[in-house]
């Protein structure tokens, strides 16, 4: 009985833990996919071998998304990540044309589930403001070019 | 002297803790996997086109519908079929070594591809990659429309 009993002291050690929980956020942030370049993360492009792979973003390329949507026309047109529709496309491009050149490129993102009614849309617009080039964009799986 | 009021000056953890946590699951959620892209470039109409060129080029019609591709007549369900006439083509012209944008191009060769406005991207990019993959990168898109674009029977 007369034995005295030793007491540890159990502690969660918060410092470290906030240490390990900062550099994991700092991580996440640093690697986050942000919209930066008017990209739509949503869009589900279709898959490709023997594609050209895109290296680095040209200054006069412009980046039009075209999702999927069962809703209403069966797809919605994005200009920049801002929703458009064909003639809002055609004006972008236009304007876009008289800053940068004749050298506008225009990279389209098509949902694979989408109709080519609604590429024929913005196919037309760009011909339209005078785009010369129109690049067509799929998911790079594999491949050697 | 009068007496000094000490005020306890502690970092509010718990509370700490718990902002962090929903920063570190916000992130980890909307966390997505970055995908590779690639592209191929599609000629636009010029607005003023040049004199034509001293060698006419060699052109392959395919039709793309929304329940099969149709080159020279024959209606194929998947791109495999167009294989054989595809590496006909491809045999029958060489690597354009003058074109630097574009490795691997072959020229005197133009692919102009009509499209049903009823048919998918999915249906295109299939045909394009398979367009690459013979180095047949030179596309012109034509799009169907009213009768011409109807349903096949």
């Amino acid at each position: 009985m007369g034995k005295s009993r030793t007491e540890m002291k159990q502690e969660v050690p918060i410092s470290t833990l906030i240490d390990i929980v900062f550099l994991l956020i700092m991580f996440f942030v640093a690697t986050a996919n942000f919209d930066s370049e008017g990209f739509d993360n949503n869009v589900e492009l279709a898959k490709a071998q023997h594609l050209q792979k895109m290296t680095t973003k040209p200054i006069n390329q412009i980046a039009i998304s075209i999702d999927y949507n069962n809703i209403t026309k069966g797809y919605d047109i994005k200009v920049g990540g801002i929703p458009a529709d064909g003639k809002m496309v055609e004006n972008c491009l236009r304007d876009n044309v008289k800053r940068m050149g004749s050298g506008t490129e225009a990279f389209i993102r098509v949902d694979k589930r989408c109709k080519l009614g609604a590429l024929e849309e913005v196919t037309t617009a760009c011909g339209a403001a005078g785009v010369a080039t129109i690049k067509i964009s799929a998911e790079a799986v594999g491949g050697d070019k | 002297m009068g007496k000094r009021t000490e005020y306890a000056s502690e970092v509010p953890m718990s509370a700490m803790i718990d902002v962090t946590f929903l920063l570190l699951i916000y992130f980890v959620v909307m966390q997505k996997e970055v995908k590779d892209e690639s592209f191929v470039a599609v000629n636009q109409p010029a607005l003023n086109p040049g004199p034509p060129p001293a060698v006419l080029p060699t052109t392959c019609d395919i039709y793309v519908r929304p329940d099969a591709y149709i080159s020279r007549g024959e209606a194929y369900p998947t791109v495999d079929g167009l294989l054989p006439d595809l590496e006909h083509f491809a045999s029958n012209s060489e690597i354009d070594q003058d074109d630097q944008a574009t490795p691997k191009r072959r020229k005197n060769v133009i692919v102009n591809l009509k499209l049903s406005v009823h048919a998918t991207q999915q249906q295109l990019v299939d045909l394009l990659d398979v367009l690459a993959k013979h180095d047949l990168t030179k596309i012109n898109f034509f799009y169907l429309k009213g009768a011409v674009d109807a349903p096949v029977p």
